[in-house]
C-alpha cells in the first residue's frame, strides 16, 4: 500500500523559531566540507545553497528573526578560518553576506582584503579575495574601499580582479576612476577578454549612461593618448558599433551623452542638421558652457577643413554668455541663459524653427 | 493503486539480487519507505527495465556507497550519480541517438540566469543586477545574444536539462507562458527573483542544430533535486525523457489520451560556455505550481506497468 508520509514541513517552518545559536550551528553544519553530516536543504533546479539561504532570509517574517540570522552569519564568517579547507564554506557564506549585509561584517571584509588573508584561496574557479571585494561593494562604497581598489588595481595583473574593480567604481563609487578603464582596455588583448570587457561596459552603460565613456574619451583625446593603438581601436570600434550606432540614433537616445560622444568620435565626417547643432549647444546645461562650445567648435573646424569654406553659423561668447548665431544674426540662440540652464524642451521648438529655416534654406540653396 | 510490496519485489528481482548481503543491500531494500523514495525506486526500475541503466552497474555502485548514516537516503544516492555511466555501452540509445542534431531550449530562473550565466564571474548579484538583466531582456524582444558570455554553462549541477525548441516555442508564444512552462516541464519552481519572490523565467534558445551531445535523462540526473522536482523516468527508448507536469496529468500515458502536449526533454553535460548562437528571451513570472504529488506517484506506477508490459511482450515475441 502507499506509505503514508507526514505532511511536508517547509524549511521556513523548521527554522522559524531558531535562536542565534541554533542558526549558527545550522549554518555551520550546512556549509561544512563535503563528507560531513549536513542538514537536508531542498534546492530547486539551478539553485545553489547560497541562493536558497538568501531567499530563506527574505522569507523570514519578523525583524527579530532576520536579526538572529544576521548575527549568526556574521559570527560564522568571523569564526571561519581562511584556509583552503574552508574555501567551500567561505564561498557560500560570502555570497549570503552580499545579500543579507550584516553591518558588522563590513569591517571584517575590509580587514580580510587589506590583510590579504584570502589571497590564493579559490573555489569553483572563483578567487575568494575577488569575491570578498565584490561582497564588500554590496555595502555602501566609501573612501576606504575606493582607496583600496585604486591601490591594488595598480599593482595587479589579474584581469578578472580589474573587471570587478571597474564594475564597482563605475557603478557604486562617488567618483568614477578613469585610470582603471585604461588598465582594463590595455589588457583586453584576446577575443575572450574583449568579450568580457564589452559585456562589463554594456552593463555599466545600461546603469549609469555614457557619461563615464564621454569623459574617458575626452581626456584620452588623440593628442594625449598613450594607450596602444590596437587597444584604442578595439575599444573605439566597440563603442561606435555596439553602444552608439549611427549618428541619428545617438541623437535620438534619451542619454544626451550619446549624442555628445558620437559627435566627439565621428563629428568630423558628418553633416549636422540645425537641430543637432542646437541640441549640442543646449547640452551646456548638462556639461557646462565650455564643453558645449568645445564640441560645436570642433564641428566648425571640421566643417572648415572638409568644405574649405566658413560655415554659416558661429559661436559667440559675449559678456560671458554663449550664443549660437546664424549668419548676420538672422537667428540667435542664447545657449546659457543667466536665469539658469535652458531646459531642453522649453521654447526649443520656436528657436529651432527660426534657426533651422535660416540654416536649411541656405544649405538647400 | 500503488503497491509498494510489489515494487520491493521488483527491486529484489532486478537489482538487489545482484548485490552481496551487506548493510547497503538492507537499506536499498527500504527504498520504498516514503513517497519520495518509492517514486525513486519506481523510476530506477523503469530505467533498468528499459535498458537506460544497467542493473549490474547500479548494484556495484550501491555496494561501494558508505551505508547512509542519516535519514536522507536521497542525498547519499546523489553521491553515486556521477559514477553511473551515461549510457550502457551498446544500448539502443548509444547506437542511434547521440549523433542527432537538434535545436534546444534551456529554461532558467532569472536569478540563476543573472548569476550563473549573464554576469560571468560567479560573483554575488543583487536586486539591481537582476533588474538590469530583466530590463535588458524586456528591451530586446528579439533576444539577447550570449556570444560574449564566458562561464560554465551548468549552474550548480553537473547536467543541463533542455527541451526541443520546436515543441516549446508555441507554449512560449502563448498566454501565461511562464506558469505553463513551470508546470509542463515539471520545474516546480516556487521561489525566484521576481519582486514578489516568485520564479521569473528565461528561455535560452541554443543555435539551430547545435552539436551538443544530449541524451535521455535517467533517475540519477534528477536525484539531486528530487523533492522539489517532478521527474519521472520514461519507458520508451526513443532518446527522449518525458517529464511530468506538476499539476498531475501525465501527458505521456494513456491517462490523458493524447489530449495534453507531451514535453520531451534531454540532458547534456556542462559546457564551458553557452553553445554558439545562444539567444536568451524573457518569458515572465510563473505562478507557484499547484503540485499534485499523489498523481505523480500514481503515474510513476502507471509508467512502470507499461514498461513491464512492453518487456513481457518483447519476451513473448522473441
Amino acid at each position: 500500500m502507499t506509505p503514508s508520509a507526514p505532511g511536508p514541513r517547509t524549511l521556513e517552518d523548521a527554522v522559524a523559531t531558531f535562536d542565534t545559536d541554533e542558526w549558527l550551528r545550522w549554518l555551520r553544519a550546512l556549509t561544512a566540507s563535503p563528507g560531513s553530516e549536513r542538514p537536508t536543504i531542498e534546492l530547486q533546479r539551478d539553485e545553489d545553497i547560497s541562493e536558497r539561504l538568501a531567499r530563506l532570509y527574505d522569507r523570514l517574517g519578523a525583524a527579530a528573526q532576520r536579526q538572529r540570522f544576521q548575527d549568526a552569519l556574521a559570527a560564522l564568517c568571523g569564526a571561519t578560518t581562511p584556509v583552503p579547507h574552508n574555501a567551500p564554506a567561505l564561498f557560500i557564506l560570502l555570497q549570503v553576506v552580499a545579500h543579507v549585509r550584516p553591518p558588522e561584517t563590513k569591517a571584517y571584509l575590509l580587514r580580510c582584503l587589506e590583510g590579504r588573508t584570502l589571497a590564493g584561496l579559490t573555489h569553483q574557479g572563483t578567487n575568494l579575495a575577488t569575491l570578498a571585494l565584490a561582497v564588500a561593494a554590496a555595502y555602501p562604497v566609501d573612501d576606504r574601499l575606493v582607496y583600496f581598489i585604486d591601490r591594488t588595481s595598480q599593482v595587479t595583473d589579474d584581469f578578472e580582479y580589474l573587471l570587478v574593480c571597474l564594475r564597482i567604481l563605475a557603478t557604486r563609487a562617488p567618483t568614477p576612476q578613469l585610470d582603471l578603464l585604461d588598465r582594463v582596455v590595455v589588457r583586453a588583448t584576446t577575443p575572450q577578454r574583449q568579450a568580457q570587457v564589452t559585456g562589463e561596459i554594456e552593463m555599466i552603460v545600461r546603469r549609469t549612461g555614457l557619461a563615464l565613456l564621454y569623459r574617458w574619451f575626452r581626456i584620452r583625446s588623440a593628442e594625449m593618448c598613450d594607450l596602444p593603438s590596437e587597444a584604442m581601436a578595439f575599444f573605439t570600434t566597440f563603442v561606435r558599433i555596439r553602444l552608439l550606432g549611427p549618428m541619428d540614433s545617438a541623437f535620438a537616445s534619451p542619454d544626451r551623452y550619446a549624442a555628445m560622444l558620437a559627435t566627439y568620435l565621428d563629428g568630423f565626417a558628418y553633416q549636422f542638421s540645425a537641430s543637432q547643432l542646437l541640441f549640442l549647444g543646449l547640452c551646456a546645461d548638462l556639461v557646462g558652457k565650455t564643453e558645449a562650445a568645445f564640441l560645436l567648435n570642433r564641428i566648425r573646424v571640421a566643417s572648415l577643413r572638409r568644405d574649405r569654406s566658413r560655415p554659416a553659423w558661429q559661436l559667440i561668447d559675449h559678456n560671458d554668455a554663449l550664443f549660437l548665431c546664424y549668419e548676420d544674426d538672422r537667428a540667435v540662440v542664447h545657449l546659457d541663459a543667466h536665469d539658469g540652464p535652458i531646459p531642453l524642451r522649453r521654447g526649443r521648438d520656436a528657436v529651432v524653427d527660426v534657426f533651422e529655416r535660416a540654416y536649411d534654406d541656405d544649405v538647400a540653396a | 493503486m500503488i503497491n509498494d510490496g510489489y515494487v520491493r519485489e521488483l527491486l529484489q528481482a532486478h537489482l538487489l539480487r545482484l548485490m552481496k548481503p551487506s548493510p547497503n543491500r538492507d537499506w536499498a531494500r527500504d527504498l520504498t519507505d516514503s513517497d519520495d523514495l518509492l517514486r525513486f525506486a519506481v523510476c530506477l526500475l523503469i530505467d533498468i527495465l528499459s535498458g537506460a541503466l544497467e542493473a549490474e552497474v547500479v548494484a556495484s555502485q550501491l555496494a561501494l556507497l558508505d551505508p547512509p548514516q542519516g535519514d536522507d537516503v536521497l542525498t547519499d544516492l546523489a553521491k553515486i550519480a556521477d559514477r553511473i555511466p551515461e549510457l550502457p555501452p551498446g544500448s539502443q540509445e548509444a547506437a542511434t541517438r547521440l549523433t542527432e542534431r537538434h535545436s534546444y531550449v534551456r529554461v532558467l530562473e532569472l536569478g540563476s540566469f543573472t548569476r550563473h550565466c549573464f554576469f560571468p564571474r560567479r560573483l554575488p548579484t543583487d536586486v539591481e543586477d537582476v533588474a538590469d538583466v530583466r530590463n535588458h531582456l524586456l528591451a530586446q524582444p528579439a533576444g539577447i545574444s550570449l556570444a560574449g558570455v564566458d562561464c560554465s554553462w551548468t549552474g550548480d549541477s553537473d547536467f543541463v536539462w533542455v527541451a526541443p525548441s520546436d515543441q516549446l516555442a508555441p507554449i512560449l508564444d502563448g498566454e501565461a507562458a511562464a506558469t505553463k512552462v513551470n508546470d509542463l516541464l515539471g520545474l516546480g519552481l516556487s521561489r525566484g527573483a521576481a519582486p514578489t519572490g516568485h520564479a521569473e523565467l528565461v528561455a535560452v534558445h541554443y543555435g539551430s542544430a547545435v552539436d551538443v551531445s544530449a541524451r535521455k535523462p535517467t533517475v540519477f540526473n534528477a536525484v539531486r533535486r528530487w523533492r522539489t522536482g517532478y521527474y519521472l523516468s520514461f519507458y520508451a527508448l526513443d532518446g527522449w525523457g518525458r517529464t511530468h507536469r506538476c499539476s498531475g496529468v501525465d501527458t505521456c500515458c494513456a491517462a490523458c489520451a493524447g489530449t495534453q502536449p507531451c514535453v520531451r526533454e534531454r540532458v547534456h553535460r556542462g559546457l564551458p560556455r553557452p553553445p554558439d548562437g545562444s539567444v536568451a528571451f524573457y518569458i515572465g513570472v510563473a505562478d507557484p505550481p499547484k503540485g499534485d504529488r499523489k498523481a505523480l506517484l500514481a503515474d510513476a506506477f502507471t509508467r512502470l506497468m507499461t514498461q513491464l508490459s512492453d518487456n513481457e511482450r518483447a519476451t513473448h515475441d522473441s
